[in-house]
């Protein structure tokens, strides 16, 4: 009997029927004589890079004790999963029984991405309430606002005049360097 | 050079550890500038290629 650890990332099609999925896989893992040590069940994570166009995947790692001879059959099953984008499966000296620090990773990220979700819609609303506020402002400086309006344009304009000599007298000096070599 | 931290067990899940040895562009540090023993560049490296099969760690900044 050997140890062995068994990693696979799940399409993440799949979440909706996961629990499912997981069930058949532990029966069929006990029916080829493997013995379920430890699951860690890590959930949805973004892949570093995109696998067959997909760019999250649903990871577990399974700590197995097992026979040699059943390891083919394993492989032989994983090897035609349609379901699987990937898997690993290693010989280990020992299994590692506590969770790994891919669950607390997986944990603070799925946290950052949900503060930075809800910070996102507060500023959304903050924003219409901006817009809102700011319509109603309009309407009321209607009569008074044009012209400060029409001031800032000009201004604008003439900065930015200003920047094309500059690049202008540039563009000639470098010529001039160019000729004298 | 910067400090390593290194814990006595560590393996391909570690990515805080392992993100210390490679570059911005994905590459691997070599022994000579990481600074750890030669026993520990090798389980560092194993490692590190491990978490990429896994899409943990990319194998290069241009990934699509």
């Amino acid at each position: 009997m050997n140890n062995y650890e068994l990693t696979l990332i799940v399409k993440q099609d799949l979440e909706s029927r996961f629990d499912i999925f997981k069930e058949s896989f532990d029966k069929s893992l006990s029916e080829m004589g493997f013995q379920i040590a430890h699951v860690e069940n890590i959930g949805k994570r973004f892949l570093a890079y995109p696998i067959q166009k997909n760019n999250k995947g649903l990871y577990i790692i399974y700590q197995l004790i097992g026979s040699p001879s059943s390891v083919s059959d394993l492989e032989n099953k994983l090897k035609y999963d349609n379901s699987l984008l990937r898997y690993l499966l290693q010989r280990v000296d020992s299994h590692s029984l506590s969770n790994s620090f891919l669950t607390q990773d997986t944990v603070e990220a799925n946290k950052r991405a949900e503060a930075k979700l809800a910070n996102k819609a507060k500023q959304d609303a903050l924003e219409a309430q901006a817009k809102k506020s700011a319509v109603k402002d309009d309407a009321a400086d209607a009569f008074q606002s044009p012209k400060n309006d029409q001031s800032s344009t000009k201004d604008d304009l003439e900065e930015s005049a200003q920047f094309d000599e500059i690049d202008n007298d540039e563009e000639h000096s470098s010529q001039e360097t160019e000729k004298e070599d | 050079m910067k400090s390593v931290k290194l814990p006595k067990k560590f393996n391909h899940t570690n990515l805080d550890v392992l993100k210390q040895f490679i570059t911005e562009t994905g590459k691997i540090i070599p022994g000579r500038v990481s600074g750890v023993t030669a026993a520990q560049q090798r389980k560092i490296t194993q490692s590190i290629k491990v978490a990429r099969f896994l899409a943990l760690l990319p194998y290069t900044d241009q990934h699509k």
